[in-house]
Formats: structure tokens, C-alpha cells, sequence
């Protein structure tokens, strides 16, 4: 159950590792510890060559949000996000697509952005990609994606501000749906019924559309809902409260709630919105009036639909006055090192060019500071490995043998195979949190990995 | 031949006494029973054919939509066989128990009298009464008005179906009032659940005299049974209007004076976890989705059982609601309940403790224990013979001693 002791002490070749690693710009400091088979390179990320790495280092040892977990798109951006496949859809919604920055629609050099629907802040990225020194007023009414979005922009140094509101014709509070394992669905008049088909509509087309029996289980895994309370906002009302004196885009995505957006827009912020993107469900005709009233606002007016969208009702409409501010030149500078593979091809093939006799790390590890994780591994504490014997486990083993017997606590001993139920679990969850607080274990956990070895890794995971 | 035209001759109207009418029904019925849930879920809801049906799926579904359609139900869609159902759709899979081949040669046939007798209970349809504090409660009545009115009150959270077999065997002789808990069930259209306005177990014995006012009832004997043993005490102990009553298989909560079996301090746990938020709820219900929580559900009421589970908000606000009942202290409630008491339990109720009945009865001042040497937790819902049987004598005979 418990991994090999390990003193804790850098062997002489994993010195020269080590020193090796830190002539890499990407590397600020470098530790190369573990046994033979599990080497492990503990790595500080330069912050001025990897900057997003050495934030996103510093926010993992302080704790990402709950409900977080590091997700890496593309070769060049790591972002905090709730689903991985969400955040892979957005990234190429947004970056690879370039579905709002086009028809005319450009960033300037300083613009501002009022990102509306940020979901986790892909699009907050994607407009300081093209506007350096953007500053983005983003708004999130769920949590969970606000946090994210407050992650991100902070990894990539974006001048953003994030509330967590609905906006509306009026200010007051509402419920909405939220969509787990479905966030870019969630809002205030997302419906299941309605929203089904348009799922189904996505998951249809478009490479590698699912079918049958997959897509039913596909479908009815992301529609799970919850319901949700939040406050509404109007825009007029957090762009002055922002400070704001003009909004260079306006990108709105709220799920069927754009109208309720626009109707929170009073006669004088019009005038100094100068480029809007949003996307519009055409339900009753909506596309059609609000292509209409933007005309009406002297906006030049476009609409397109994403081919993999052609099963659903959802167009984005782009509009633009006159006389918008030229936009930045493009970038010519590669973006920065951002993601873990990134650095870790990078640093093995360092590593092959500078120190082709050392044997190179299995693995590599982002920290802080190396200082902690020599602390860690000093002498008598056991390298980190699936199950380690620490004071959580030990209450876990307690809780598990008082339930299906002693000595059931074997690291691959199944939880299901043992004769656990729901109930079961329940007991084993209220147990947890008696002896080691709320949220010891989350219930899910025991169907994600129901052996003792993976409740042990997630009731550790839970204490950090 | 429209369906009307059907009803109105004597073959092809879908009556029992032909094959396509005995299944026709049978899947009405199985439908009704299954409405609440089928109305709860909030995602779209598959069933699955009894194994080898998959080749009558189109049929199959044809008759689904009709009957759905007539019983004001959400669609449900029938899908080739169980492969990633969750639970509740297994439970309902398993009620419907749908004979695929059967269904569709009486595929084009008439639904009227089916329909009919589905809706015509007991218990039939909800009658929707508001509670004290305007909560709207889905209320039934079976027996002709005027006779003597029993209510019985089920566990919190169970659909009516759970307590229909003593809709159906005692409405010959009585006015037999029910109703579902506060805030718990959805209208048929999946209008959503109606606002949790209060969840304390005083508040929930209000509304059991909310429904005897709403049917124009003045007194009344009450069944309690299981979860609903303390709402019924709760309602007797401030109402006179209670004239009597019998707790059957009661889950009591007695401050430690008597033992609780590990099912129920599991439950307990689980409430008190889910009633805490709508994330630990999120948490508890994805758990509770796996096929495997119906391993130890009777099939033929799995379906009830499973109701509190069937969304998020439905267990969290399960959580408050059957927390408050299981939580509060029965000792003051069974010190102020005068009225004649009968507590029935046995020694084989391994879910709710026989020596919580036990106990009780002690403390009720006109209390009387009746302890079977057979019978598990869910007999009380099946009224038996023998337990009708006692349940009739004790109302019959304090009905008459009670008479001026």
C-alpha cells in the first residue's frame, strides 16, 4: 500500500540532472529526486520565459479552486477549466476558429473588451492574444467557470476583471441552469427539452459526430442539470461601475439570454459600443430582430452559422460602426511557454543535447520553490506514490476495515466488490467527515476509483 | 376507427379479456404507477423491452407516445435493451416491463378503455389542495364521501402508488384520504418542483389537516406508516380532529431511549449529507444514479423508492424534509398524543427498529403494541390480509366505543 521509503537525498547523478535543467531559460530552479523508476524532476518555472507556468505553479501549491483542474488545450495554453472536453471545444471555437474576431471585427492595440459569457475565460485569452494591453471586463454568473476565468487571466497576466453575475434588462436575482458536464448550455432559459435537440444537433455533425445508443449516453451524461441562484446585473450598470469610458467589442454568448443583455443597455453605453459579436438562438425570430435593431443602432450588420452548428438554432451576428480604431498589428512574437508538455519536450530534448550520458527524469513536476519539496522528501518521509501512509489514510483504513472487515484495506481491494452499496458509501462518507471534516470525500469518487489505493489518493487530494 | 369509435363497440375498445387489451392495460397501469417518477426526472427518460424486444422497438414506441399522451405523461423513449440505463430508468424498465412482441400486434389498437381504467384508481388522479402555508399538495381520496374517513400517511418522499394497496383495501368500507409530500413532486408536465416553503416535521403535520380540511373531512383516523408514523403524531398531538390512530413499522427518533438499525443511521447520514446543498446533493445523487443502489429494492416498488433520487433538488430538499422527520424528538409528540394508539411492528423489520415501536408504544398514554412474529419493513405498504384485517378491527372497534 504504501511506497518505498526514500531518504530523501539527491544521488550524485541526479545533482548533475538537475544543474543540467537549470541552464534551460524555461527553469528557474530544478530538483531531481525519487528512486530508480520513479525520478521525478521537480521543476520552478522561469517567470519571465514560462510565466504562465510559474503562475499556474504558484496557484496549484496555494490550491486551485474546487471543482478545477489543469487542462491543456493546445501546445501553447494551459488553462484552469471544469471539463476537459469544453475547454477543448472552446479553444477551438475560439482560437482555432477565430469564431468572433472575424467579418471586420478587430482588437486594437489597448482595447476593451466586455467578454459577456465568459465561460472560463477562453475568449478573455484569445483577445489579449491580439490586443496587448486589453483590458477585459468578463462576466460569469456560475462560480465554478468565474473562478476559472479569474485562474486564467491572471496566468496570462490579462488585465481582466471577472464578477460573477447574470446580466439582465434589471437588476435583481435569478435562477439558472447549470449544466455540469455541460457548461457552455448553462443559463437562465436553458431547458433540458430544449436544449436536447440542440445537443444532439452538435454532437451529430462535425468530424467524429457520436451516433446511436453512444450519443444517448453522451447526451443524457451532459444534460444532467443543476439549479442555481445569482444575481443579475445590468451592463450599463458594471461598465460604470468599471470605469469604462468605451467599449472597444462587446462579445456576448449567455444562451438565449442575449436579449435580456441588450435590453440592459441604456441609450448613452450605445453610443460608445463600437464593435458587437454575439451569438443569437434563433428562436421566434430572434436572429432576424436583432440583426434588425443593430441596423437600427447603425452597426454594419453580418451573420454566419458554424457548419457544426447547422443541426442547431444558434448563428453569431457580428456588428461594427464606422470609424472603429485600427486594429494591432499581429503578433510576432511566439506565445509564451505555457503548457507542462511543452516544457517537458523541451527540457528532454535539452537535456538529450546537453547531457546526452545522464539518464533523463521519468517524470517532471511543477513547484513553487524546490525548497518545499526537498522538505518534503527529507529523510524518513516516504516519496509521494499512490496510497502514502499519512494520518488521512490511516483514518481511511480505520473507516474501510470497520466496514467490510480487517485487513480489507489491500490497495486494489474494490469498494463495489466488497459488497458496498449506495448506503454503504454513504457510511463511509459520513465516517470520513466525522473524523477529518465536510467534503472529506466526495461521493463521486468511490464510482471514479472505487479500489482503496484511489479513495486514498482522493481523501489525500481532499486535505491539500 | 378513431379510438372514441373503438371505445364505444364491444371488441377492439382495448378492454381486458383480449390479448391486446390485457397488455394495453397492463402498460397503462404500469405507466400510472410510474408517472411520478416519469414526471420528476429532469432529463429525457429511456426503457428498455424485456430482454429479446429490441426488434419491436418502432412499435413499441408508437404505443409508448399514444399512452403517454393520454395519461398527460412527459414522452419516455424506448431504447434496444438496459446497456447505460441509470437506475430510475431501470426501475421503470422493470415496471413497464414491456412485452415488445405483445405490444405491437395490439400496436394499432384502441387505447380508450385502458386509459379509463388506469385513471381510475385508487388511487387515480391527484386532487391539488394547498397547504397551510399555500403549498400545493397532490391529495387523493378513494371510498364514497361520508363514511368514515382513514388517512394514511406514507414515508416521506414515496409516490402514491406505495400506498395504494390500502387505498384499494380499505375504500370499500372507508373514506381513504392520501396525499404526496410537500414540494417533492412535479406536476405531470415537468413544471417543476413547487417552492419548499417549510420542511419541519410541525410544518409537515400541518399538512396532513391541510388535506382534511381540503376534502371537507372533521375527523379522522390515521395510519402512520414508516417515515409517516412521527408525521402522524405530529398531526395528533395539536388536533383533536385525529381521532385515532395506528403507527405501522414507525421510524421514531427517541433521543438514544431506543436502538436505530444501521440502514437507518445510513439514511440519516444520507439526509443530513444531501440537505446541506445542492452540491453534496449533486454528489449524493450521482451515486445514487448507478444501477447498483437497486440491488436490495424489491423490483415490484423499486420504482417508489427511487422517487426522492430522482434529481438533484429532489434529494436535497429529500435530505430537509425526511431529515426533519427522522431527526426530531417523537418522546414530547408520544407524551402529547391521548387519542387511542395502536403500534404494529415485528421482529423481522430489519430497516426500521422493532424496539423503536416497542419503546413508542410505552410512551403513548393510550397506546397498545401489537408486535407480529412476521413481516419486513415493506408489508406495512402491502396491506395483507392480516394486517387489513387488524387494521379494520382496531378502527371498528374504537369507532364504536367511541360513539356518543
Amino acid at each position: 500500500m504504501t511506497a518505498p521509503p526514500h531518504d530523501g537525498t539527491e544521488t550524485e547523478t541526479d545533482r548533475r540532472v538537475a544543474q543540467a535543467l537549470r541552464a534551460h531559460t524555461a527553469v528557474a530552479d530544478a530538483a531531481v529526486l525519487g528512486p530508480a523508476g520513479n525520478r521525478t524532476a521537480y521543476v520552478v518555472p522561469d517567470p519571465l520565459h514560462a510565466a504562465p507556468l510559474h503562475r499556474a505553479a504558484t496557484v496549484e501549491a496555494a490550491g486551485l479552486p474546487a471543482g478545477l483542474e489543469w487542462h491543456e488545450p493546445a501546445d501553447e495554453l494551459r488553462v484552469a477549466g471544469v471539463n476537459r472536453t469544453e475547454s477543448d471545444f472552446l479553444h477551438r471555437e475560439i482560437f482555432t476558429d477565430n469564431a468572433y474576431l472575424r467579418h471586420g471585427i478587430t482588437l486594437p492595440e489597448d482595447a476593451v473588451v466586455v467578454d459577456v459569457g465568459a465561460n472560463i475565460g477562453m475568449f478573455t485569452l484569445h483577445a489579449a492574444r491580439h490586443s496587448p494591453r486589453v483590458r477585459v471586463l468578463a462576466v460569469e454568473p456560475v462560480a465554478e467557470l468565474a473562478a476559472a476565468a479569474t485562474v486564467n487571466a491572471g496566468l496570462y497576466g490579462v488585465d481582466a476583471t471577472v464578477l460573477t453575475c447574470a446580466l439582465g434588462a434589471e437588476a435583481g436575482g435569478t435562477e439558472l441552469t447549470y449544466y455540469p458536464n455541460n457548461s457552455v448550455m448553462s443559463g437562465r432559459y436553458a431547458r433540458a427539452d430544449e436544449d436536447l435537440p440542440v445537443l444532439r444537433g452538435y454532437l451529430l455533425t462535425g468530424e467524429g459526430g457520436e451516433q446511436g445508443r453512444q450519443l444517448d449516453r453522451l447526451v443524457a451524461d451532459r444534460m444532467t442539470a443543476e439549479r442555481r441562484h445569482c444575481a443579475v446585473r445590468t451592463l450599463t450598470e458594471v461598465v460604470a461601475h468599471a470605469g469604462l469610458t468605451r467599449i472597444d467589442l462587446l462579445k456576448i454568448d449567455v444562451e438565449k439570454a442575449e436579449a435580456d443583455v441588450l435590453a440592459g443597455i441604456d441609450e448613452a453605453l450605445w453610443d460608445r459600443i463600437r464593435q458587437i459579436v454575439l451569438e443569437v438562438h434563433d428562436l421566434d425570430g430572434r436572429l432576424a430582430e436583432i440583426v434588425s435593431r443593430l441596423r437600427a443602432r447603425g452597426f454594419t450588420v453580418t451573420h454566419d452559422q458554424d457548419p457544426r452548428l447547422a443541426l442547431t438554432p444558434c448563428h453569431n451576428v457580428y456588428g461594427r460602426r464606422a470609424g472603429t480604431r485600427p486594429a494591432a498589428p499581429p503578433r510576432t512574437a511566439p506565445p509564451p511557454l505555457a503548457t507542462m508538455r511543452a516544457l517537458e519536450r523541451r527540457l528532454r530534448e535539452h537535456l538529450a543535447r546537453q547531457a546526452p550520458d545522464l539518464p533523463a527524469p521519468d517524470r517532471f513536476a511543477l513547484v513553487p520553490d524546490v525548497g518545499t519539496v526537498s522538505a518534503a522528501l527529507a529523510p524518513g518521509v516516504s516519496v509521494p506514490g499512490p496510497a502514502p501512509a499519512t494520518p488521512r489514510t490511516a483514518v481511511l483504513s480505520e473507516v474501510w476495515n470497520e466496514i467490510f472487515g480487517p485487513g480489507s484495506d489491500r490497495p486494489d481491494a474494490d469498494f463495489f466488490d466488497l459488497g458496498g452499496d449506495s448506503l454503504t458509501a454513504v457510511r463511509l462518507l459520513a465516517r470520513l467527515e466525522e473524523r477529518l471534516g465536510e467534503e472529506a470525500l466526495a461521493p463521486d469518487a468511490i464510482f471514479t476509483d472505487g479500489t482503496f489505493a484511489g479513495l486514498a489518493a482522493a481523501v489525500e487530494a481532499s486535505g491539500r | 376507427m378513431s379510438e372514441q369509435d373503438g371505445a364505444a363497440t364491444d371488441r377492439g375498445d382495448g378492454a381486458p379479456g383480449n390479448a391486446h387489451g390485457d397488455v394495453l392495460h397492463e402498460l397503462a397501469a404500469a405507466l400510472m404507477d410510474t408517472g411520478s417518477l416519469i414526471s420528476s426526472v429532469p432529463e429525457p427518460l429511456r426503457v428498455a423491452p424485456l430482454p429479446g424486444g429490441e426488434r419491436w422497438l418502432g412499435p413499441v414506441q408508437d404505443v409508448l407516445d399514444r399512452l403517454t399522451g393520454r395519461l398527460a405523461l412527459p414522452r419516455v423513449e424506448a431504447v434496444p435493451d438496459t446497456d447505460g440505463l441509470w437506475a430510475a430508468e431501470l426501475a421503470i424498465s422493470r415496471r413497464l416491463a414491456l412485452d415488445a412482441p405483445a405490444l405491437a400486434r395490439a400496436a394499432d389498437g384502441p387505447l380508450a378503455a385502458a386509459v379509463r381504467a388506469a385513471v381510475a384508481g385508487p388511487p387515480g388522479e391527484p386532487v391539488v389542495l394547498p397547504a397551510h402555508d399555500g403549498t400545493p399538495l397532490r391529495a387523493y381520496a378513494a371510498g364514497r364521501p361520508g363514511r368514515p374517513a382513514i388517512v394514511a400517511v406514507p414515508a416521506c418522499g414515496m409516490p402514491v402508488g406505495l400506498v395504494a394497496p390500502w387505498l384499494r383495501a380499505l375504500s370499500g368500507s372507508y373514506r381513504v384520504l392520501t396525499w404526496e409530500s410537500r414540494a417533492l413532486f412535479a406536476a405531470r408536465n415537468k413544471a417543476g418542483l413547487p417552492p419548499l416553503l417549510g420542511h419541519d416535521l410541525p410544518t409537515q403535520g400541518r399538512d396532513l389537516l391541510a388535506v382534511l380540511d381540503g376534502f371537507g373531512v372533521a375527523k379522522a383516523h390515521v395510519m402512520g406508516l414508516c417515515g409517516g408514523a412521527p408525521l402522524a403524531l405530529a398531526a395528533a398531538a395539536v388536533s383533536p380532529r385525529i381521532t385515532s390512530l395506528s403507527l405501522w413499522h414507525g421510524d421514531f427518533e427517541l433521543g438514544g431511549d431506543a436502538p436505530k438499525t444501521t440502514h437507518q443511521k445510513d439514511v440519516e447520514s444520507l439526509l443530513a449529507m444531501a440537505g446541506r446543498g445542492p452540491e453534496q446533493a449533486a454528489g449524493l445523487y450521482r451515486l445514487m444514479r448507478r444501477p447498483r443502489s437497486l440491488d436490495k429494492l424489491r423490483p415490484d416498488v423499486a420504482h417508489h423508492l427511487v422517487h426522492p433520487y430522482a434529481s438533484p433538488e429532489l434529494l436535497r430538499r429529500y435530505g430537509l424534509l425526511n431529515g426533519a422527520i427522522m431527526t426530531t424528538d417523537c418522546r414530547p409528540l408520544l407524551s402529547a398524543v391521548h387519542q387511542p394508539t395502536l403500534v404494529v411492528t415485528s421482529p423481522e423489520d430489519h430497516t426500521a427498529h422493532p424496539d423503536g415501536s416497542v419503546h413508542a408504544a410505552r410512551l403513548l398514554s393510550h397506546g397498545a403494541l401489537r408486535s407480529l412474529p412476521h413481516g419486513d419493513h415493506l408489508t406495512a405498504f402491502d396491506a395483507g390480509p392480516e394486517l387489513v384485517g387488524i387494521a379494520e378491527a382496531f378502527i371498528r372497534d374504537h369507532d364504536r366505543k367511541g360513539r356518543p
